[in-house]
């Protein structure tokens, strides 16, 4: 867990909650989240889907109201205080929302208005965004990707120090995907706090310095990626072998809880692969295939729920 | 807010239906004006003389069989008011009379008011559209979202966006207002140089005038209100057209004593100051016959400002509640 010193942190909540109430009944979507995203750098909120990063980025901006709990970013109140320091944070709230008919330019300008920026910052944005000549070009001919770009430009205008991305990759191919993780990636080395929200562990992995990760709008783990990610993950290991009969049985005598998969054996939990190596040719049998076996957020989330004594996390991809 | 209001006035001229609709309410406004120059048109010559040929055929046929003619009509009078004792036929009105026999010349005065009320309804409809759809389209489209992460002050945003779409229109409002009155006015003298317009008539319909963009104003806010509460442009003109057709119309003709309370009725009353209404009063006479008659009723100026001003403040004080408190996603 990262120190609860208020005064370094971008955003801090306590004790959050938010329960939807619609006609099919009541349902929870945060639960008492306590969550802490220290000043600078990229930070990685991960979570399945359904467990309620939405809903917290949505409290932390004023656009819901949270039944219970505090909330502060850069040490103002929120949403009493947000007005004082809004204009320091740019979010884009799940996927980007702008007047279909209006070109992005003209979007982009009305924002600038609303918030006294200079006229000439809108093509300074679009132009560090790449849209510089699809500008003029009505937002809903966009692609998804140029969409996206759009938005970022417009958390651009008002040169924030806090970034809040929700999901930013979800729906794009991999080159949006990586232009976007790059662009978080420097935002968060010039200084700024970039706040992340995502599913899928290995964007974490890359993007963020540091994590929180969430089920059930619980945190279940924050600190830095490396610790939380690389300490709590039971990797695994795939290994090629001539005869896998044989490397088996030595591998399950060692200790080893081993399966067969195909013409691979796959080593669970279990991440040395010199080790493996070592063994196997000990008893003359060669590996000529080694792959270590990324976690994926299922085994993540089974081991960290199982550690806080909870029930299950069911985990939708 | 001075900024979010320019900033919304911005955005309220950039709109595709701000656009269409203004030059809808230019289109329609053309087109009374036309139908104004056909009224006040004086026949031509060939028209004329159709005119005069009917007019000594008619003479012909009088002179021939007018006191027949008169005689039946007294006996259909006669017959008729054995049921209904106070039935008067226009016997002696019978014959053809060349001084009110065709059309007659047009008379500002008598032609402006029914244009200028077409004119209000037209212009107040417009303003409704355009102030519901300017809020809803925000909703609809997930940008208020969007614009609350710029200016979170909700009360700032509701005000500036009602501000937007009133200050907006009115401009538009009057210039049409102008521009129909004015089209009137010429056509009108152009066919009859003579035609005076006293002082109270003007005085009369400059109030009206100004009622009308008082009315169109509140149709604007009171749009955008409606705009706030359902979200959808669609769904705000269906609840609209529905409400007139069921209430105003079905409900409105089976429960008279509802009627003081309907909006097109108060709409009427406010622009002409009062407006007359029927409702049908049955009793059994003497005879033991069960008998209706419509009896004239009348909605009073007073009673159409409060009824519509409350309704205005309602709906604005409403949407104010639920937008300051609603999540917004
Ligand atoms: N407007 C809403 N009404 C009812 N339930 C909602 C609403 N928005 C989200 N939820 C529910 O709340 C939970 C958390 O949702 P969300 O915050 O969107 O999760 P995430 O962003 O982590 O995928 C989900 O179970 C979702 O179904
Ligand atoms: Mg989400």
């Amino acid at each position: 867990m990262i120190a609860s010193t208020t005064a370094a942190l971008a955003i801090s909540t306590t004790g959050l909650r938010k329960t939807y109430r619609n006609r099919k009944g009541r349902h929870v979507a945060v639960a008492g989240l306590d969550l802490a995203v220290p000043l600078g750098g990229v930070h990685g909120f991960l979570g399945p889907n359904g467990s309620g990063k939405t809903t917290t980025i949505r409290m932390l901006l004023g656009l819901i109201r949270a039944d219970a709990g505090t909330m502060s970013i850069f040490d103002h109140e929120v949403p009493d205080r947000l007005p004082d320091v809004v204009g320091r944070v740019g979010a884009i709230v799940e996927s980007p929302k702008f007047f279909p008919a209006f070109s992005g330019r003209k979007n982009l300008q009305l924002l600038a208005e609303a918030i006294d920026r200079p006229r000439g910052i809108v093509d300074q944005v679009l132009e560090q965004t790449a849209l510089g000549e699809r500008g003029k070009d009505k937002y809903r001919t966009y692609s998804l990707g140029m969409k996206q770009r759009l938005a970022i430009a417009a958390t651009l205008l008002k040169e924030p120090d806090l970034l809040i991305f929700d999901e930013p990759t979800n729906g794009l191919d991999p080159a949006g995907i990586r232009e976007i993780r790059n662009t978080m990636r420097s935002l968060g080395e010039q200084g700024k706090t970039v706040l992340v929200s995502s599913h899928i562990l290995d964007e974490v992995e890359q993007v963020a310095d540091t994590v929180s990760i969430i089920g059930h709008g619980r945190l279940l783990a924050s600190g830095r990626v490396a610790d939380v990610i690389g300490d709590q993950t039971a990797t695994s290991l795939r290994v090629g072998v001539a005869d896998p009969v044989a490397a088996h049985r030595i591998l399950t005598a060692g200790g080893l809880l081993v399966r067969q998969d195909g013409a691979l054996l796959v080593v669970e939990g279990f991440s040395d692969g010199a080790e493996i190596t070592r063994r196997l040719a000990a008893h003359d049998l060669f590996v000529n295939e080694l792959i270590p076996v990324r976690a994926d957020l299922e085994s993540v989330f089974l081991e960290l729920t199982a550690d806080e004594g909870l029930e299950t996390v069911g985990v939708a991809r | 807010m001075m900024r979010l209001t320019r900033v919304e006035l911005r955005r309220l001229f950039s709109r595709r239906l701000t656009t269409v609709a203004l030059l809808g309410a230019l289109i329609l406004t053309g087109l009374m004006l036309f139908d104004s120059f056909q009224r006040a048109k004086p026949l031509s010559g060939a028209e004329l003389a159709s005119q005069q040929a009917q007019f000594d055929q008619a003479h012909k046929e009088w002179e021939a069989n007018g006191a027949q003619m008169v005689q039946d009509c007294l006996t259909a009078q006669a017959e008729q008011q054995k049921t209904d004792p106070k039935a008067v036929f226009p016997c002696d009105q019978m014959e053809p009379n060349p001084a009110t026999w065709g059309k007659p010349q047009a008379k500002f005065a008598e032609m402006m008011p029914s244009t200028l009320l077409a004119g209000s309804a037209l212009l107040i409809f417009v303003g409704f559209l355009v102030g519901t759809s300017f809020v809803a389209a925000e909703f609809s489209s997930g940008s208020m979202a969007n614009w609350l992460t710029f200016e979170p002050r909700r009360m700032r945003v509701y005000a500036s966006k009602l501000a937007a779409a009133g200050l907006g229109l009115i401009p538009a409002t009057v210039a049409l207002l102008g521009l129909l009155t004015a089209g009137v006015w010429l056509i009108v003298h152009h066919f009859n140089p003579t035609s005076v317009t006293t002082t109270k008539v003007w005085g009369d319909l400059g109030e009206m005038g100004a009622r009308t963009v008082a009315l169109a104003l509140a149709a604007t806010l009171a749009g955008a209100a409606i705009g706030v509460l359902v979200r959808r442009t669609v769904a705000v003109l269906g609840i609209a057209v529905g409400y007139l057709v069921l209430v105003e119309g079905v409900f409105g003709q089976a429960l008279q004593g509802a009627r003081p309370w309907l909006l097109q009725l108060n709409v009427t009353a406010w622009l002409q100051h009062g407006a007359t209404y029927y409702v049908d009063s049955c009793a059994t006479d003497a005879q033991g016959h069960y008998t209706c008659q419509g009896v004239e009723k009348v909605l009073s100026f007073g009673h159409s400002s409060a009824y519509l001003g409350l309704l205005v403040v309602l709906a604005l004080g409403l949407a104010a509640l639920v937008f300051r408190r609603r999540d917004v996603s």
